[in-house]
């Protein structure tokens, strides 16, 4: 017997959670609502990457380029095509996934190693496509009028809203991924390439629906990043500092876990908010605590805070019902495993 | 003839990030991991020579005899220390790889609170706008030849320390089968941290001729990064020679780009990557079949 139930306090918790989010900017100034919108931007983004390090073995650093591609998709949409914000938001994901196809099957080519600095330089090659680009504003950069139409304060309601509802839906969706026959698909993959393609898993299909998901949410999020900049230039829309950062928020909260990110984004918020507010000691802070825990726990802070994987606010493994737990392993590495892990029957 | 000349100077450049990717290219041959820190270790390098040069006058060339054998003790100390452990404990390259991309973020940040986000360089005096004419279009600079010349010198280093000393035996030994050197009494851990010091001292000796030829900021790392990559990847792997080629190359479409339009340098050489990863993903030079 496997439990395939969604566990009644996983709905009630998240319907709770994203109610109070929703509700949130009634209560909140200003300031407040503009952290929160950006640590769902964070948490999305670290999110998406943890599908793709933690689920489905793509150990891509060059994520950033589909925050530049959302963003610029996003100016380009509001200014040039005079469309709607909130429809512009939306699209720049499916921009995004759009590009998600061709630097896929370039990525995809290369593995491991190769595969992290490989999509490093594509995202590069992206930033340096736009630098030369008269019709994107080349190195300066273009603003982005068409927020403008709104008063700051609705501006910042509307972002907000965007940047919850891709938090929650991004969270969503990844979930119902990992607990389909696609997710099980990713973790044989991740786990044993050769071995899942034996079974018949096409290893090709399975990335590339991985890679799409992540690059859609990711799209959006630096949509919402920018649009709240009124701005996008290419050095900061292709920047290294969003592989960073999505890196370091999985990494600390657990990699291969979808609560990881949910910790890893209090400690970002920590370390953002309450102990310094210059960027680049930030991000020294953020790559210490990543580094430490890699190498002293490499399953991340809610492994232990989760009793060595027996809680679970989002079950994602397959375990037999009766209670005898099969997978108790460290998440963050993965194991080989048994058989029975795998099976699943009804 | 200009064209002559662009690919003369590109393959003078070359050199440089041939050699930048020859440190890279010894730890991934050895150890089946990539240092995503590799850049960043090459601006410490040219840092170390920036601080050596204010404090107390020092020349790069001089600083280049410091700064190597301290990358080296770093690499050896980072390896022994740290990622021996991790490597041990972990089942796959992804604990090493995100530790080694923690550490360039850490670099990039600590070397913005030492130096501040100023763009640097060093000087070398008159040698570096010293050149001679080989015809009325092309001239080569003294400098260029000197460090391809001293590229040159580090790969034939290399390669007699791995074919002809007792510690590139037992390197090719622990990369040919770990576990087999270890029965022959090979000490691994000193063999992994050895390659690691001799990677990094390769990226300092690089990172103080480019700091010479080109400016350079704590946030440069990456772009280095990505030349001694593509000098890897474009050359093959495994094949320690194959990257001094790959570094030619991609010299040689940055300096073809940057003649069609000076904004396309750098963009050329990643097109001239991309296209050898979608037509040949193992590299142009290399035996192995996929990579």
């Amino acid at each position: 017997m496997i439990e395939r139930r969604v566990p009644a306090a996983t709905v009630v918790g998240a319907a709770a959670t994203t109610a109070a989010a929703a509700l949130a900017p009634i209560g909140l100034d200003a300031h407040l609502q503009s952290i929160l919108t950006d640590l769902f931007v964070v948490y999305t983004l670290a999110q998406c990457w943890n599908l793709l390090a933690g689920f489905a073995g793509i150990l891509s650093v060059g994520q950033q380029a589909f925050v530049g591609i959302g963003a610029y998709t996003v100016a380009v949409l509001v200014d040039d095509a005079s469309m709607n914000p909130l429809a512009s938001i939306a699209l720049a994901g499916a921009v995004a996934l759009g590009f998600a196809l061709p630097l896929g099957w370039l990525m995809f080519r290369l593995r491991g190693v190769y595969l992290a600095v490989g999509s490093w330089v594509i995202a590069e090659a992206l930033r340096l496509v736009v630098v030369n680009s008269d019709w994107l504003g080349g190195g300066a950069g273009r603003s982005i009028r068409g927020f403008n139409v709104y008063s700051p304060g609705s501006r910042l309601d509307l972002l907000y809203w965007a940047a919850a509802a891709a938090a929650a839906a991004s969270t969503l969706t990844i979930y119902l991924i990992l607990r389909s026959r696609l997710g099980l698909a990713l973790q044989a993959i991740r786990d044993d390439e050769t071995a899942a393609r034996s079974l018949g898993v096409s290893a090709r299909r399975t990335k590339f629906a991985a890679f799409g998901v992540a690059a859609f949410f990711t799209g959006i999020a630096g949509a919402v990043l920018f649009a709240a900049d009124l701005r996008v230039q290419p050095e900061s829309a292709f920047s290294l500092q969003w592989a960073a950062v999505m890196v370091f928020v999985a990494v600390i909260g657990g990699l291969g876990q979808l609560e990881g990110p949910m910790v890893g984004i209090v400690v970002y918020y920590l370390i953002t908010e309450l102990i310094t507010d210059q960027a680049g000691a930030q991000l020294l802070l953020l790559g210490v605590a990543a580094v430490v825990l890699m190498a002293v726990m490499p399953s991340g802070l809610w492994h232990p805070l989760s009793r060595r994987g027996r809680v679970a606010l989002f079950p994602v493994h397959n375990r037999l019902a009766d209670g005898c737990e099969t997978h108790r392993r460290s998440p963050g590495i993965p194991q080989p495993r048994t058989g029975l892990d795998q099976r699943r029957e009804g | 003839m200009d064209w002559v000349n662009a690919a003369v100077q590109g393959i003078l450049a070359g050199g440089l990030f041939a050699l930048l990717g020859a440190g890279l290219s010894v730890v991934f041959g050895v150890m089946r991991v990539a240092n995503l820190a590799h850049g960043d270790f090459s601006i410490v390098a040219a840092f170390i020579a920036v601080s050596a040069a204010d404090g107390f006058g020092l020349s790069p060339a001089v600083s280049l005899l410091i700064a190597a054998p301290a990358l080296f003790a770093v690499g050896y100390g980072l390896q022994l220390g740290l990622l021996n452990g991790v490597m041990e404990r972990a089942r796959d390259a992804v604990p090493v790889i995100l530790i080694t991309f923690g550490l360039s973020i850490i670099l990039q940040n600590g070397l913005l609170g030492l130096y501040t986000a100023d763009v640097r360089g060093l000087e070398l005096g008159a040698f570096e706008t010293q050149s001679f004419a080989v015809s009325d279009q092309i001239s080569i600079g003294w400098f260029p030849l000197t460090t391809l010349a001293a590229s040159v010198a580090v790969f034939a280093g290399l390669g007699l320390l791995f074919d002809r000393t007792g510690f590139g035996r037992a390197l090719r030994a622990t990369t040919d089968d770990a576990v087999a050197a270890q029965y022959a009494g090979v000490n691994t851990r000193r063999v992994y941290a050895a390659a690691f010091g001799v990677g990094l001292a390769v990226a300092g000796i690089a990172g103080i001729f480019l700091g010479i030829r080109t400016s350079f900021s704590p946030f440069t790392g990456p772009v280095r990064l990505t030349f001694a990559f593509e000098a890897v990847a474009i050359g093959g792997l495994g094949s320690l020679w194959g990257t001094f080629w790959g570094g030619i190359l991609l010299g040689t479409a940055q300096a073809a780009g940057a003649k069609l339009d000076p904004g396309w340098g750098v963009l050329a050489g990643h097109l001239l990557f991309l296209a050898v990863i979608a037509v040949r993903p193992q590299g142009l030079f290399s035996r192995a079949a996929g990579s």
